[in-house]
């Protein structure tokens, strides 16, 4: 007898408890966003229970339902346990997970933004400058959906942009050159970026990862790059993701 | 007779959105559940309506352990003064603390949170019973924290994030937490990661057992 059970490995987002002692939860997966409900896994003797939990990469087994799909079994692959021991670094995982569900649809292939998602999470618990890491996660994975940072012309005249500080504005999705600049009324919306902090962006573009060794980088050049990412994902999905308003972040 | 929930009397329409306000309960299981109180007799159906009173009447939340309280003085309820205030068991809600209470294993007090930290969610540590916390440790009267918030990422990140803040502030307050690991009845062979690594880490003399 054909079987009607898939399996799929993703990683939980996100947890509800619903009813006596079931769970509802979200799963990235190579195909996209996946939604299940685990029957009885709040239950201590359960086989589900302990595997269920955010930032947990499970290979995991289901019956396809057209609403919920429901869970059989379960298995984890990474429990990203050294995450898990840190405080600031669970905060970082909460807002990578949100921003690749932000980014990612239901029922579309998915795995460059899980597989980039996975690598991220399994460095940033070794990496000297975790913030960088996200860095280039949050500018990898704009990049991939289509709304890639214009970052070496000018995106009102599409002319060369000159080593100079420069504005950037996430609505027009890129850099302002000093004309274009003072001649628009938009100074609102621009957030001033310096030459260093071009710099890094460009060698992230160029995935030149070695060469940001070389760089002078500071938690201030990073943030503000972050700050310019973060801004363009709230302009791409039209809300602030919650995890940004963690001062820790 | 139309379909829809325009055709049922106003009463009736209104009772069913009050069910669906609730947790887990959906426009379908409001419908039967209306339906069920409309077959009820009197009686019963005052019975469920005087005890919903009452909860909103004469219950509140302390504003010193945030636990439930009958007192008409909420600033520090009966609880509060009964209980030895220099263990404080600390839990995510009101139902962790009646279960423990029902364990008869602590005799301190306790503080109810009223959630936990989850930023996917936008809950933060300012929507939480931090503040009242602390100015229970600021009388100074307390010598040990008990953490038992749920062994979730959630739970777990409000733990870290008390024990950095207590133990900033507060060096001569102990802090603990409940054990982590295998739970009784459990089979080796379905525990997660996170489990094994605790139990392994928290694993004990077999004479301590005995």
């Amino acid at each position: 007898m054909k079987s009607t059970s898939k399996h799929i490995k993703g990683i939980i987002t996100r947890c509800t408890n619903y009813k006596e002692a079931d769970r509802i939860f979200t799963l990235i997966s190579d195909s996209g966003i996946m939604n299940f409900i685990a029957r009885g896994a709040k239950k201590p003797k359960s086989k589900l229970s302990g595997h269920i939990e955010p930032l947990n990469y499970v290979n995991l087994y289901y019956r396809p339902s057209k609403s919920l799909n429901s869970v059989s079994q379960v298995e984890s692959i990474n429990s990203f346990l050294e995450i898990k021991k840190e405080y600031n670094l669970i905060l970082k995982a909460q807002y990578m997970m949100e921003l690749s569900e932000s980014l990612s649809s239901e029922n579309e292939d998915n795995s460059y933004i899980l597989s980039l998602l996975i690598k991220t999470l399994s460095n940033i618990h070794n990496s000297k400058i975790p913030n960088l890491d996200i860095l280039i996660y949050e500018f990898e994975i704009l990049k991939y959906q289509g709304f890639g940072i214009r970052l070496f012309d000018c995106t009102n005249c599409n002319k060369k942009l000159e080593r100079a500080e420069h504005y950037f504005s996430s609505k027009a999705g890129g850099f302002y050159c000093g004309n274009c600049f003072d001649s628009k009324e938009i100074h609102y919306e621009c957030i001033k970026v310096s030459i260093e902090q071009q710099l890094l962006l460009r060698t992230i573009s160029r995935k030149k990862y070695m060469e940001l060794a070389n760089l002078d980088l500071r938690e201030k050049e990073i943030d503000t790059c972050r700050k310019l990412i973060q801004n363009s994902v709230r302009d791409v999905i039209g809300v602030q993701l919650k995890t940004v308003n963690f001062s820790e972040l | 007779m139309t379909s829809g929930n325009n055709s049922l009397p106003v009463e009736v329409q209104k009772l069913i959105i009050a069910f669906s306000s609730l947790p887990g309960i959906g426009p379908k299981t409001a419908q039967r559940l209306s339906y069920f109180v409309l077959s009820q007799n009197k009686e019963e159906t005052l019975k469920l309506s005087e005890a919903l009173t009452e909860v909103k009447e004469n219950l509140s939340f302390c504003n010193t352990c945030c636990f439930i309280t009958n007192d008409k003085n909420s600033d520090n309820c009966g609880y509060c003064y009964e209980k030895d205030s220099s263990q404080i068991c600390v839990v995510e809600n009101v139902i962790d603390a009646i279960t423990i209470e029902m364990s008869g294993i602590h005799n301190g007090s306790f503080h109810v949170l009223h959630g936990a930290i989850s930023p996917i969610n936008g809950i933060g540590p300012e929507k939480l019973k931090i503040e009242e916390l602390m100015k229970r440790l600021n009388k100074g009267e307390t010598k040990e924290i008990i953490l038992a918030t749920n062994p979730t990422l959630e739970g777990e990140a409000t733990g870290m994030y008390l024990n950095k803040i207590i133990s900033e502030n507060y060096t001569n307050i102990k802090l603990t937490r409940l054990a982590r690991g295998l739970a009784s009845g459990t089979d080796l062979e379905y525990s997660d990661f996170n489990t094994l690594s605790n139990a392994f880490q928290n694993r004990t003399s077999i004479d301590e057992i005995n």
